[in-house]
C-alpha cells in the first residue's frame, strides 16, 4: 500500500492505493490552523477505513503547507509535481492544471508523463485564493458550500474593484447597503476570483485539455467562470478535485516503491 | 473667525474646530458609520456640541479623507496627504516626513519648511500593514485593538512573521497560537512586519528629518518603536495632540487660509 497525504491551509488530504494504483481509502478533513493535529487525525482515519496498520504502508509521500507533520516514515515532495503526476492519471491529455486551494492558486504546464514544465503561483495575496471566497460568505453569512448556488441564481453583473480581499470585504458591505442582493454580490466575488486564476494561467502558454483541481474546483459557478475567462472549456479532476495533490503523492511513492 | 475640518476615513470620522487665534477649541474621534454623509454630520454635531457652538457659527469648513467628496455641509474639499502634511508642520515645524497609517491605507508624506506637500507615497491596494491589519491580528489574539502597542513592548523574542497578506497572517497567528507562542511574542512579530513595511515605502519617498507619525496606529507604541530603529532615529509623536486628528487639523488650517483669502 502506498500512501499520499496533502496537509492544506484549509484541508488536510490523504490517499491510499493498492500496487495497481487503485484508491482504497481516502479522506479530507479540516486543518483548523493545526497540522499536527490533522497529520495524526488523517493518518488513523484512512488506515481504520481501510482495516491496514502503518506496517503495511510501503512508502508515503507528503506535501502541502504542513507536509512535515505526516507522523509516519515519509518524503516530502513539491505541490506542483504530486499535482503534475495526479493530472497525468485522471486525465492523460492534460497539459495545463490550475489548481485553486485555501491559500494559493497555481498554474501548471504538464506534459505527457505528468512532469512539470513551468508553473506560476500566487501564494502571497488572499484574493487569489480560497480564503476570499471564505472572507465574503462570512461577510454576507452565506454557508460557505451554498456560495456556488447564490451566484449561479445571480440575475445582475456586479465588478468587484477592491484587489485585495480585506478591501473587497468592505466593498461588500457597502454593495449590501446599496441594496444589492447576496446572489449578485458572490457572482462579482467568484468572478473576480476567476479573473485573477485565468490572468495567472496566462502567463503560461495555456495549451488543451485542461484540469482544475484544489477545494475550489468543487465550486461550479467559479469553474464556469473560468470556463468564460479562459474562453476555453475545462475538466474537474475526478473523483474528487480536492484529492489531486495527496492522490498524485501516492503514485510518486507508488514509482519510488517500485 | 471659526474654522472647522472634518476627516472622514475608511474606519474613523475626525472633526475639529479652531478659532481665531488658531486655538483648537474642540475635537472628536467615532468609528465611522455606513454612510460617509451621516459619519461627517454626527463627528460634526458631537465636536460642535463639545465647543458649545452651532454650525452656523462654523466660518469654512474643509473636508478631507476617504469621504471627503460627499460632506455637503464642507465649502472645499482637499486630499488628507495635504492635511496630514500640514497638520503635522504646524504641531511641529521642523516635521519634513509624515507616516501616515490609516485605516487602509500607508502613506509617506514630505513637506518643505513651510508645511507644503513636496512628495508623497501611498499605498491603498493591499491591507497589508494598515489599521485594519492590525484590527485582524488583534480580532485573532483576542485582544483590544489600543492594547496591542503595549503587549508588543512586552514581548521578549518577537515571531517571525512569513506572510504579507493580511488575511494569511492572521492564520500564521492561529497556527502560532495552537503551537503555544506567546501573544506578546507574536504582537511584537506583528509589529516588526508592519513597521518593516512602512519602512520600505519611506524610503522610496525619501527620510529627511525630523519624521513624525501621524494616524490610528501611531497610538500603537510597538510599531513606533520597531520603525525607530529602522529609520535609526527618534519620531517625532504628538502627545498633546490626538495623532488621529492630524488630517481634520490640517483641513481646518487650510479653511483658515480660505477665510483669510476672503477677507483680502
Amino acid at each position: 500500500m502506498f500512501l499520499g497525504c496533502d496537509i492544506g491551509t484549509g484541508y488536510t488530504k490523504a490517499v491510499l492505493i493498492d500496487k495497481e494504483g487503485t484508491i482504497r481509502a481516502s479522506d479530507i478533513i479540516a486543518t483548523e490552523a493545526d497540522p499536527k493535529n490533522a497529520g495524526d487525525e488523517i493518518l488513523k482515519r484512512v488506515l481504520n477505513a481501510a482495516s491496514i496498520g502503518l506496517n503495511d504502508i510501503n512508502a508515503c509521500f507528503s506535501t502541502g503547507w504542513g507536509r512535515a507533520y505526516v507522523n509516519i516514515e515519509h518524503r516530502e515532495k513539491g505541490m506542483m509535481n504530486c499535482l503534475a503526476k495526479g493530472a497525468n492519471s485522471v486525465l492523460p491529455s492534460c497539459r495545463t492544471l490550475l489548481d485553486i486551494g485555501a491559500q494559493h492558486s497555481m498554474a501548471i504546464s504538464v506534459d505527457d508523463r505528468g512532469n512539470v514544465v513551468e508553473f506560476r503561483q500566487n501564494d502571497r495575496c488572499a484574493a487569489g485564493s480560497g480564503r476570499f471566497v471564505e472572507v465574503i460568505s462570512e461577510a454576507l453569512h452565506v454557508p460557505l458550500e451554498e456560495v456556488s448556488d447564490y451566484a449561479m441564481r445571480s440575475q445582475e453583473n456586479i465588478t468587484v474593484t477592491a484587489q485585495c480581499a480585506v478591501f473587497a470585504e468592505s466593498e461588500v458591505i457597502a454593495l449590501v447597503n446599496d441594496g444589492k442582493s447576496q446572489e449578485a454580490i458572490l457572482a462579482g466575488i467568484l468572478n473576480s476570483l476567476a479573473r485573477g486564476i485565468v490572468t495567472l494561467a496566462k502567463r503560461l502558454s495555456i495549451q488543451n485539455d485542461i484540469l482544475v483541481s484544489g477545494g475550489l474546483a468543487k465550486n461550479k459557478a467559479l469553474v464556469n467562470d473560468i470556463e468564460m475567462n479562459l474562453e476555453n472549456r475545462v475538466n474537474i479532476a475526478s473523483p474528487d478535485p480536492q484529492l489531486l495533490a495527496a492522490f498524485g503523492a501516492a503514485l510518486l511513492a507508488k514509482e519510488e516503491g517500485e | 473667525m471659526i474654522v472647522a475640518g472634518c476627516d472622514v476615513g475608511s474606519l474613523t470620522a475626525k472633526a475639529l474646530i479652531m478659532d481665531e487665534d488658531e486655538n483648537i477649541v474642540a475635537y472628536d474621534v467615532m468609528t465611522v458609520l455606513p454612510n460617509p454623509l451621516r459619519s461627517a454630520e454626527e463627528i460634526m454635531s458631537r465636536t460642535l456640541k463639545k465647543a458649545n457652538m452651532k454650525l452656523s457659527d462654523i466660518d469654512f469648513c474643509v473636508s478631507t479623507g476617504y469621504g471627503r467628496e460627499k460632506i455637503t455641509f464642507a465649502k472645499k474639499d482637499i486630499s488628507e496627504i495635504s492635511c496630514h502634511g500640514r497638520g503635522a508642520h504646524w504641531i511641529n515645524p521642523k516635521i519634513r516626513t509624515v507616516i501616515d497609517i490609516g485605516g487602509q491605507d500607508l502613506k509617506a508624506i514630505r513637506v518643505n519648511r513651510d508645511g507644503e506637500l513636496m512628495d508623497f507615497i501611498m499605498n491603498d491596494k493591499c491591507a497589508a500593514g494598515t489599521g485594519r491589519f492590525l484590527e485582524g491580528i488583534a480580532k485573532t489574539l483576542k485582544v483590544e485593538l489600543y492594547d496591542l502597542g503595549e503587549l508588543a513592548l512586552s514581548g521578549t523574542n518577537p515571531v517571525t512573521i512569513n506572510s504579507v497578506c493580511t488575511i494569511f497572517t492572521q492564520f500564521d497567528v492561529m497556527c502560532l497560537i495552537v503551537e503555544g507562542a506567546d501573544k506578546a511574542d507574536i504582537a511584537a512579530g506583528v509589529a516588526r512586519t508592519m513597521a518593516t513595511r512602512m519602512h520600505k515605502l519611506l524610503r522610496k519617498v525619501g527620510i529627511k528629518k525630523e519624521v513624525a507619525i501621524t494616524g490610528g496606529v501611531a497610538k500603537n507604541q510597538g510599531v513606533v518603536k520597531c520603525l525607530e530603529e529602522l529609520i535609526r532615529g527618534k519620531i517625532v509623536q504628538f502627545t498633546e495632540i490626538d495623532p488621529q486628528i492630524v488630517g481634520a487639523l490640517g483641513a481646518a488650517l487650510f479653511a483658515r487660509d480660505e477665510v483669510k483669502r476672503s477677507r483680502m
